[in-house]
C-alpha cells in the first residue's frame, strides 16, 4: 500500500470509525456526509486561495502553496486527481516534493498545482460519496460535480477580468461555455434538474449570442446565475431557475436558437420553404 | 395613423418576437420597442398549444432516437409525410420546429450528448416557454373569457415522454370557464359581428374567416353553445380583439395575421397589422 492510499483509507477508516455500528442507513450515512461537510469547507478555503492566486496576489503565495500540497498529499489525495490527463503524474509529485522540501516551483506552476489539489479533493469527495454514502437530504449523490464548478468559477472570473477586450472576451465565452457543459453533464437525475437547468440557460445564452454582443447587464445576469449555483448547489429551486431565466432575457439575451448566431450558424429551412 | 402608446399582443405576434427569423424579430421588438405590451390568458392558451406541441413532438421524437442526427431525419420524414397527406402545419408551429431543429443540429459540436438537448428542450416545455411568453408584458394578463385550457403543465410520463397539450375545446365535454358570460357581456359586439357585411371584401382567406364569425356570431345569438371549435377557432380572433378593450389604459392589437383587419373594423378596433405581407408568405391554414 502506497503512502497516499495509506492516508485515504486512514480518513475513509475515521469516517465509518465515526458512525455507530451497524447503522449505516440513514444515521451513518449523515454522520458520513458531515464529515464531508467540513472537509467540503476545507475545500473552499483551497479554492478561495487558487482565486487569490489567480488574481496574482502573489505575497507568501509559497507558504499557501506549501500548505496546499502538504496537506493535500497527507491525505492522500493527488491519487484521485485527474486534470484531464494534462498533467503527468511525475509533475504532480514533483511539486508536492517541491513543496515538501520549500523549493520553489517553476513560475506559473502555482496555479496549475492549485488546481490539482482542488481537483484532487473534489474527486476524492466523489470516490467517498460514490462508494459509500447514499445522497441524504436532497444533496448531490457526488461533490465531483464541485470540481468542475471551481473551473466555472475559474473561467467566469477571466471573463469578467477580460470582458472589455473583445477577443479575449471571445476566449474566456468559450472557455466558460465549454466548463458550463462538463458541470451540466456532472449533475445527474430528475432530482436536480434545476440546478441542472440553470447551467443549460447560462449555456444557451453564451451558444445562441455573439460574444461581442453581451453587455454589462448581461455579465451582471451571468453573475447573478453563477453566484447562485455556488450558493445554493443542489437546493435550486424552481423559483430560482426561472428568476435567473428572467433576469437573462431581461438583459438583452436570446435563450432560443432563433437568434443570429443561432441561425448563421446552424442555418434555416424557413417556415415558407416547407408550406406543401 | 393614430400614434399608439399601447399594444395588445395576439398569439402571431407573441410567437413571432421570439421564435422567427432573427431580422424579422428585430423588426417587431423594434416596432414594439417603448410601447407598453399587454396580453391575456386566452391567447396564452393558443401560444401554450402551438409552441408547446411543437416542442413535445421533437422531445419525445429525440427520447425516442438514437442520438439527435436520427431525430432530425425521422422530423423531416414526419413532416414530408403529413404535406403527402395534404396536412398542412400552421406557421407558428413551424417556426418552433425549425428552431428546435437547430438545436438538434448543433449536436456535436456544441452539444455533446443527446441528454444535452432533451434538458434544453424540458427547460422550454417545464416553463421556459412562460417567460418567453411573459417577457416585457407589464401588468397581470387579462381574463375576460376565463379560459380553462390556459391553466396546466404539460405532463410527462414514467417512459420520459411529454403527452401532447390539448388545447382544442371540445363541445362534448365542454370545459367549466367564462366564455358564455364573455358573450353575454358583449351582446352589442356580438351584434355587430353577425351583421357585419362581408360583401366589401375581396374573395380571400379573410373573407371566409369573417363570414365565419359572422355565422358563429349569429348562432351564439340564437342560443347556441359558443364553446368548443367555436371558441377555440372560430370565434378566436374576434375573442381577442374583444378582451383588447380590457386593458388598463387603450390599446391597439399588434398582430401578423391580416384576417384581423376585418374584426377591428367591424368591431371599431383599433388593430395593427405588422408588415402588409408575413415575410414568408402567407399563414398556412392547419
Amino acid at each position: 500500500m502506497t503512502r497516499s492510499d495509506q492516508g485515504k483509507a486512514g480518513f475513509a477508516h475515521a469516517c465509518v470509525e465515526s458512525v455507530p455500528a451497524g447503522a449505516y442507513g440513514i444515521q451513518g450515512s449523515k454522520r458520513l456526509w458531515d464529515l464531508s461537510l467540513r472537509m467540503s469547507h476545507r475545500l473552499e478555503q483551497l479554492e478561495a486561495r487558487v482565486a487569490d492566486i489567480r488574481r496574482g496576489d502573489r505575497t507568501g503565495n509559497w507558504e499557501i502553496m506549501g500548505e496546499i500540497l502538504g496537506s493535500t498529499n497527507q491525505l492522500g489525495l493527488f491519487d484521485s486527481a485527474r486534470p484531464g490527463g494534462a498533467l503527468p503524474e511525475a509533475l504532480i509529485r514533483y511539486l508536492a516534493s517541491a513543496a515538501a522540501a520549500g523549493a520553489l516551483p517553476p513560475r506559473g506552476m502555482y496555479s496549475v498545482a492549485a488546481h490539482i489539489a482542488v481537483s484532487a479533493c473534489a474527486g476524492w469527495f466523489g470516490q467517498i460519496h460514490g462508494q459509500r454514502a447514499p445522497a441524504p437530504y436532497g444533496s448531490l449523490s457526488a461533490l465531483a460535480w464541485r470540481g468542475t464548478l471551481t473551473s466555472v468559477l475559474d473561467d467566469f472570473s477571466r471573463l469578467q477580468s477580460a470582458f472589455r477586450d473583445v477577443d479575449k472576451r471571445l476566449i474566456a465565452c468559450a472557455h466558460l461555455e465549454r466548463s458550463l457543459g462538463k458541470l451540466e453533464r456532472s449533475v445527474p437525475g430528475e432530482r436536480f434538474k434545476y440546478l441542472r437547468w440553470v447551467v443549460c440557460s447560462l449555456r444557451a445564452a453564451l451558444n445562441f449570442n455573439y460574444s461581442e454582443e453581451l453587455s454589462d447587464a448581461s455579465l451582471r445576469a451571468f453573475k447573478q446565475a453563477i453566484d447562485m449555483i455556488r450558493e445554493k448547489g443542489a437546493g435550486l429551486s424552481r423559483e430560482g431557475w426561472r428568476g435567473i431565466r428572467r433576469q437573462l432575457l431581461r438583459s438583452g439575451l436570446s435563450l432560443v436558437p432563433t437568434s443570429k448566431r443561432a441561425v448563421a450558424e446552424y442555418g434555416h429551412q424557413g417556415a415558407a420553404d416547407e408550406t406543401g | 395613423m393614430k400614434q399608439v402608446d399601447a399594444y395588445f399582443l395576439d398569439t402571431s405576434s407573441q410567437v413571432s418576437r421570439d421564435w422567427d427569423l432573427p431580422e424579422f424579430q428585430e423588426a417587431i421588438v423594434a416596432d414594439l420597442s417603448g410601447k407598453r405590451l399587454y396580453c391575456s390568458r386566452y391567447v396564452r392558451m393558443q401560444y401554450k398549444a402551438t409552441l408547446l406541441n411543437a416542442l413535445i413532438v421533437l422531445h419525445n421524437l429525440l427520447v425516442d432516437s438514437e442520438d439527435p442526427v436520427d431525430a432530425l431525419q425521422r422530423s423531416d420524414r414526419r413532416m414530408e409525410l403529413r404535406r403527402a397527406k395534404g396536412r398542412g402545419t400552421p406557421r407558428e408551429g413551424k417556426l418552433v420546429r425549425d428552431a428546435g431543429c437547430r438545436l438538434l443540429r448543433m449536436y456535436p459540436s456544441r452539444y455533446r450528448t443527446k441528454e444535452e438537448i432533451l434538458d434544453s428542450l424540458q427547460e422550454l416545455i417545464e416553463g421556459g416557454w412562460e417567460d418567453l411568453f411573459e417577457h416585457d408584458l407589464g401588468t397581470p394578463l387579462c381574463d375576460e373569457t376565463g379560459c380553462a385550457r390556459a391553466a396546466g403543465a404539460p405532463v410527462r410520463d414514467d417512459l420520459g415522454y411529454y403527452e401532447p397539450v390539448n388545447a382544442a375545446c371540445n363541445l362534448r365535454q365542454p370545459q367549466d370557464c367564462g366564455i358564455r358570460d364573455f358573450w353575454n357581456r358583449h351582446g352589442l359586439d356580438l351584434v355587430a359581428l353577425a351583421e357585419s357585411d362581408v360583401s366589401d371584401l375581396p374573395p380571400s382567406k379573410a373573407r371566409k374567416q369573417m363570414s365565419s364569425i359572422a355565422e358563429g356570431a349569429a348562432r351564439i345569438q340564437e342560443g347556441e353553445s359558443p364553446q368548443g371549435k367555436r371558441c377555440s377557432v372560430d370565434m378566436s380572433d374576434a375573442v381577442i380583439a374583444i378582451e383588447s378593450r380590457h386593458t388598463p389604459e387603450p390599446a391597439a392589437v399588434h398582430t401578423l395575421d391580416g384576417d384581423f383587419a376585418p374584426i377591428g373594423k367591424a368591431l371599431n378596433i383599433d388593430v395593427r397589422v405588422f408588415g402588409s405581407t408575413p415575410p414568408h408568405g402567407s399563414p398556412e391554414v392547419a
